[in-house]
């Protein structure tokens, strides 16, 4: 809002205030006449009235949006004071009620008052004035004249229009701006009061309308501002001039009531916009003038429709004033672009300049620059080169190329000077003036600018023009400066970026180095990834890695061979460059040949401080080429990064090598161990050598004596590896079992040991190791040794794992040479001990039968496996007839023993002599070891004899008992016999006697036998008759018994000795008589044949078992005791029987079945000649 | 103790006869079996006094008939005197285990073979 509203809004709301002042004086001279406590009241009302009009105008004078928040205070302070005025009032009116009230009056000022202070318009303010007036005054009429209230004719004019001519009238001035007046018609009140009434609430009108104005107008401040702000901001968008003229015009068409419109800018006279726009000269026009930063920078012309209003005017001058502004900021920005574009080439060449990130490319470029930016012809870079006293033209734009390179003395030209001086010169050539190079020869001036690199004058830009006109500008030399230090400064940049940028290439490409070389598991994928990332990395054309073991190896006289710069950085463990092979006197034409390449870089593989490489990375180029600091460094990193990455690889390498040794070891050593044959150990260990350790062939000797014997070979034969036996000082033993170390010679037609015309060489193998085998002892008991058909070098690796297989296979030989010793042991032990009588059993802790052999076998009847494995106690019980376990308690006993047991065997009776003792067994555990020898046939001949004894001993007494007791019983003299019984006692006598007689001659006859001195008298004796003669006794012999005889007629002669076959006869009836207990017939059969007498003895008694059969005619054998039912004898009959037949030439056998009888056959030799004629013959 | 009855087993009948004519001579009732068998069967018949009783017989031999007469509850009255040639018997324990009263060891004299029944008797 302007300040002049502002102000008139301010004196408005005085002015309302002076109207209160007023008012409420009137009011008080009415309250002192009627009402003194009403007037009061008043008084108070319109003071405050005035004192919110008066508040109304200072705020104007402050701020509009005060304005507003204090009319609203003041309203509602009226508001309040009347309300407290209206009972106050009240209470005072009630007596006076004829007379219009005070009080009444009073709220209808402040009625007005407040309507006042809100109402909108001018009608509204005057409606309620004149209705208020008209009520208050009891008036027929109010009206609002709009003439001056002094022009009394006026007013009655006005009042007839009203038709209140002739009506007493009262009239106050009122608006005085407007020239109206108040008047009321026909009121009750006297003219006096009805004035003063009418100018209060003229006052209060005016107060009213004067705060109705203030707010029109500050309204219509906020809409200019809004609008001219508007404006402004949308011509201030716009850059150009003229679109700012044009939007300009637009704008004031739109808003103001004018016909047409022209902007003109001061430089272009002739130019409107909109064009064509010149208003017509006719026409009323108004101009205004576009000032900005007091420059007049245009004018605009308008012709309005009508006078315009003053906000119009206002609005015109500020959107004018909105233009003149951005006109000014376009004519600012378009003189800042020109100025721009006057720098642009500056800019630029320092931009380009900046832009190239190489210092030969920045040179370059600011050759290419500098002329168009001179408006010259060419330049040129010229550089100092102080060492040769010279400039060369390192740069050229423009000039022929012919002057690129050239070299010049550094005093002479341009160039020169400006490098001395160290300041710029300018030249200026005549045609014929001579150049300092012909191709320089069309400049006609030159300006030389000395270039600083590295802070000191390195040389200089020198640019050229081919026409002497206009010549150079302070100007251009100071650009010439600027841009040669630009350069300066950019190639210095340039340089630090290049050698960041180098360091970071190299750093990047190092990581990738690592990285790249990380992924390689074995020496032959590094060699190969190591190639590829180092050619990758320098850009090599080739590249091929060796590693130290090959180069030492058997590359020598190949191609592949390193040549002298390969060894060179091989030796000296540094990167070796050459640029140039083929002018390099490091290398030899020969090496040329086979260096596939023109330049060559060789890298050591090798750690920083490393004292060898171990191997060499060789870079190849095809072109000569020269290695910068960048590719140096390249290859140190690639130096060391190969150097981790060989190593790396060799110690898994190595480390893969060694578990697959250490597994492959052990598993021939488990293979070894598994064989206990030492010949098949031996095949095995050579077999093994061979695969394990890769050889052609291998040998494995053992020394006897002073040599070492071919125990075991693979792969060749055995005059290739050196024959059967080889002296111990042979060439390649000599060592190894002087040292007790592996020996291995890589190449041995190189090494020079073996004669040339060895077996070994001869066989074509070329590389040889050898490793001891150790003995129990810790000395050497042979050698193992392995060849191969190329030369080798064994890595260390390898060798220790020949060394270790010599030793596995050693302590394997050892294992199983002993095994053998022990199975030989064993099976010598075995072979005792089944030779032995003795029956030998071992039991171990558990009392296990462990071992059972052939004796005891034999002697018990059980099968060894059928008695390994179970206990002792088991099998005695079970198979052995030890019931009670007394045999087993004796035999488990602790400690040495020594005794018999009685065992039974399949019924029958076992007696076991036993030695047994407490032996560990494998398992330390103590177990016994038993030796029994069977002496169950001892036993029986021991009880034989002692049966013997007791039955000769029963047959002598029994006789005895009768002769004695018989002799004794006649002697009796306290008793008496018969005769008859006398008789018998001395036929008792007597036959007892020839009893015992029997008996002595049988004893006498087997001890006879016994020592072979039978006395026979050998004759013919006819068997059927000595049949006939022995009858009748062995009648006598038995009651329970019939004696049949079945003989020849005509006899039967045998060569015999008669009283032996009636010895013979007789003893066989009385055992047929005795063996057959229950009687029955004894057959005596005698039969002649041809060369043969046959006498056969039956009877019908118990028999005889076929066991029996075959001990019936041992010396005191009794047949069972339970099958013979205690027939007693000495044991001797069929002893002496059988005796005496063989001894008479003749044989005895038994035909017999138990229960069924027995026949006893003697067969004696025919007799040939009749007995009658027949010799006796003696026989010893 | 006069008129006891004596029996007497042997296989031997040259030694009953001994045995027999004897006895009687002394005055005791004599019955003869040649074999275990017979024995037994008399005692149990006769209740003898005493068996004399040979020990090397065919069949059963003096043991087992002495053990059976042991036995045999109808035979608590007899009892049994060895006769052998065999010198150990006082040692067997077979003979000892079957209750004999003692024992004759042949050749004997057949006069005082009697007083040794007698003896036996009233032991």
């Amino acid at each position: 809002m302007s300040d002049g509203l502002r102000l008139a809004a301010a004196l408005a709301a005085l002015l309302c205030a002076a109207g209160c002042i007023r008012l409420a004086f009137a009011l008080a001279r009415v309250t002192r006449k009627r009402r003194t406590t009403a007037g009061a009241a008043l008084l108070v009302l319109a003071g405050s009235v005035a004192v919110v009009s008066i508040a109304i105008a200072a705020a104007l004078v402050l701020d509009a949006p005060v304005l507003v928040a204090v009319i609203m205070a003041g309203a509602i302070a009226a508001g309040v004071s009347a309300a407290f005025a209206v009972p106050i009032a009240g209470s005072i009116q009630a007596p006076a009620s004829r007379t219009p009230a005070p009080g009444r009056s009073l709220d209808r000022a402040s009625r007005v008052a407040a309507a006042g202070a809100t109402a909108a318009s001018r009608d509204e303010v005057l409606d309620l004035i004149v209705e208020e007036a008209r009520s208050l005054l009891s008036a027929r009429a109010v009206l609002v004249l709009p003439v001056e209230g002094g022009d009394r004719a006026a007013v009655e004019a006005a009042l007839a229009e009203h038709g209140a001519e002739g009506v007493p009238s009262v009239v106050v001035p009122f608006e005085r701006d407007a020239g109206t007046s108040l008047a009321a018609v026909g009121a009750e009140v006297s003219n006096e009061e009805a004035r003063e009434l009418l100018d209060g609430l003229a006052a209060v009108g005016r107060s009213a309308l004067a705060g109705v104005t203030a707010r029109a107008g500050a309204a219509s401040a906020r809409r200019l501002d809004a609008v001219v702000g508007g404006v402004a901001r949308k011509l201030a968008a716009l850059h150009d001039s003229g679109a700012v003229a044009a939007a300009l015009a637009a704008e004031l068409r739109s808003r103001l009531p004018i016909e047409s419109v022209g902007v003109r800018l001061g430089e272009e006279p002739e130019r409107w916009y909109p064009a064509p726009a010149a208003p017509e000269d006719d026409r009323p026009r108004a101009e205004e003038v576009l000032v900005f930063d007091g420059f007049a920078l245009g004018t605009v012309a308008y012709a309005p429709t009508r006078p315009l209003t003053l906000d119009e005017e206002l609005l015109a001058d500020r959107v004018v004033d909105a233009g003149a502004l951005a006109l000014g900021v376009a004519g600012l920005r378009s003189m800042g672009r020109q100025l721009a574009a006057a720098q642009a080439a500056l800019v630029r060449a320092a931009e380009s300049l900046a832009a190239e990130l190489h210092p030969d490319r920045v040179l370059q470029r600011l050759a290419e620059v500098v002329p168009s930016a001179l408006h010259a012809d060419a330049a040129a870079i010229w550089l100092d080169e102080p060492e040769q006293e010279r400039l060369r033209v390192t740069h050229v734009h423009g000039h022929p190329i012919t002057l690129l390179g050239a070299t010049v003395n550094s005093r002479v030209g341009a160039a020169g000077a400006a490098i001395t001086g160290g300041r710029p010169v300018v030249e200026l050539h005549e045609a014929d003036d001579p150049a300092v190079h012909r191709a320089l020869d069309a400049v006609r001036r030159e300006l030389a600018v000395p270039l600083r690199l590295g802070g000191r004058v390195r040389g200089a830009l020198v640019i050229s023009s081919y026409v002497a006109h206009p010549g150079f500008s302070a100007a251009d030399v100071e650009l010439g400066q600027a841009l040669a230090r630009l350069a300066s400064l950019a190639v210095e940049t340039a340089t630090a970026y290049d050698e960041r940028g180098a360091q970071a290439r190299i750093d990047r490409a190092s990581s990738e180095l690592t990285a790249e070389l990380a992924m390689a598991r074995n020496s032959d994928g590094l060699r190969e990834s190591l190639a590829r990332v180092a050619r990758q990395t320098l850009g090599a054309d080739a590249a091929r890695v060796r590693l130290a073991a090959e180069l030492e190896d058997g590359l020598a006289n190949t191609g592949a061979a390193p040549i002298g710069l390969e060894l060179l950085a091989l030796r000296e463990r540094r990167v070796v460059a050459s640029g140039g092979l083929g002018s390099d006197s490091r290398v030899s034409p020969e090496e040329r040949r086979r260096v596939p390449g023109a330049a060559l870089l060789a890298v050591p593989i090798s750690h920083d401080g490393a004292r060898s490489a171990a191997g060499v990375v060789t870079l190849l180029w095809r072109r000569t080429r020269e290695f910068d600091d960048a590719d140096v460094a390249l290859a140190e990193r690639l130096r060391v990064a190969a150097a981790a990455a060989v190593e790396r690889v060799q110690l898994e390498e190595a480390e893969r090598r060694a578990s697959t040794t250490a597994r492959e070891l052990q598993r021939v050593g488990a293979l070894l161990a598994a064989d206990l044959d030492p010949r098949a150990v031996l095949r095995q260990i050579v077999a093994q050598a061979v695969s394990l350790l890769g050889a052609d062939a291998c040998a494995l000797r053992l020394l006897e004596e002073d040599e070492l014997v071919l125990r075991a070979a693979e792969g060749a034969p055995v005059e290739s590896l050196g024959g059967e036996r080889l002296p111990v000082s042979d060439v390649l033993a000599a060592e190894v079992l002087a040292t007790s170390r592996p020996v291995a010679l890589d190449d041995l037609a190189a090494d020079g040991r073996l004669a040339p015309d060895d077996p070994v060489l001869k066989a074509g193998f070329a590389s040889w190791a050898g490793a001891p085998i150790a003995s129990a002892d810790g000395g050497v008991q042979g050698m193992l040794a392995i060849f191969g058909r190329h030369p080798r070098r064994l890595r260390d690796d390898e060798v220790e794992a020949l060394a270790a297989f010599a030793n596995s296979a050693s302590v394997a030989l050892r294992n199983a040479l002993l095994y053998e010793a022990v199975a030989s042991e064993k099976d010598r032990v075995a072979a005792i001990l089944g030779r032995v009588a003795d029956a030998i059993v071992a039991t171990d802790a558990e009392d296990r039968i462990t071992l059972w052999n052939t004796a005891a076998e034999e002697i018990t009847q059980i099968p060894e496996r059928r008695a390994l494995g179970r206990t002792l106690a088991e099998l005695l019980t079970s198979e052995l007839g030890d019931a009670d376990h007394s045999a087993h308690g004796v035999l488990a006993g602790a400690g040495a023993i020594a005794t018999e047991v009685r065992l039974s065997r399949a019924g029958q009776e076992l007696w076991l002599s036993v030695t047994a003792a407490d032996m560990s067994g494998a398992d330390g555990r103590p177990g016994r070891v038993l030796a029994m020898r069977d002496i169950s046939e001892v036993r029986a001949l021991e009880q034989l004899k002692s049966d013997f004894v007791a039955t000769v001993s029963h047959e002598l007494r029994t006789p005895l008992t009768s002769i004695y007791g018989f002799a004794e019983t006649l002697l009796r003299e306290d008793a008496s016999f018969g005769e008859e019984d006398r008789a018998s006692f001395v036929r008792y006598i007597a036959s007892e006697a020839e009893r015992l007689n029997r008996l002595v001659d049988g004893l006498l006859s087997a001890a006879r036998l016994e020592t072979g001195a039978v006395g026979l008298t050998l004759a013919p004796v006819d068997v059927a008759a000595v049949a006939r003669d022995v009858a009748p006794w062995a009648g006598g012999r038995s009651e329970q018994h019939k004696l049949a005889l079945v003989l020849p007629p005509g006899g039967a002669l045998a060569e015999a000795d008669a009283d032996r076959v009636r010895q013979v006869l007789i003893n066989l009836i009385d055992n047929a008589i005795k063996y057959s207990p229950d009687g029955g017939t004894v057959t005596v059969r005698v039969r002649k044949r041809r060369r043969v007498v046959e006498l056969r003895v039956s009877d019908e008694g118990i028999g005889i078992s076929e066991r029996d059969q075959r001990n019936l005619f041992q010396k005191f054998f009794r047949v069972d005791a339970a099958m013979s039912r205690g027939i007693r004898g000495i044991g001797l009959g069929l002893y002496l029987v059988r005796g005496f037949v063989t001894a008479m030439g003749g044989r005895i056998w038994v035909e017999s079945e138990q229960g069924k009888g027995s026949t006893f056959v003697v067969e004696l030799p025919a007799s040939e000649v009749p007995a009658a004629a027949g010799q006796r013959r003696e026989v010893a | 103790m006069a008129g006891a009855r004596i029996l007497v087993v042997d296989d031997e009948p040259a030694i009953r006869l001994l045995c027999r004519v004897n006895l009687q001579a002394d005055g005791f009732a004599v019955q003869e079996a040649p074999d275990g068998v017979a024995a037994l069967e008399i005692a149990r018949a006769w209740h003898p006094e005493l068996v004399l009783l040979d020990v090397m017989m065919p069949g059963e031999d003096g043991f087992a008939v002495a053990e059976r007469i042991r036995d045999d509850p109808s035979l608590t009255g007899t009892r049994v005197m060895f006769l052998t040639a065999r010198a150990d018997i006082a040692d067997n324990e077979r003979a000892r285990g079957t209750g004999a009263v003692g024992h004759v060891t042949k050749p004997f004299n057949p006069s005082s073979l009697g007083d040794e029944i007698r003896a036996a008797l009233s032991r």
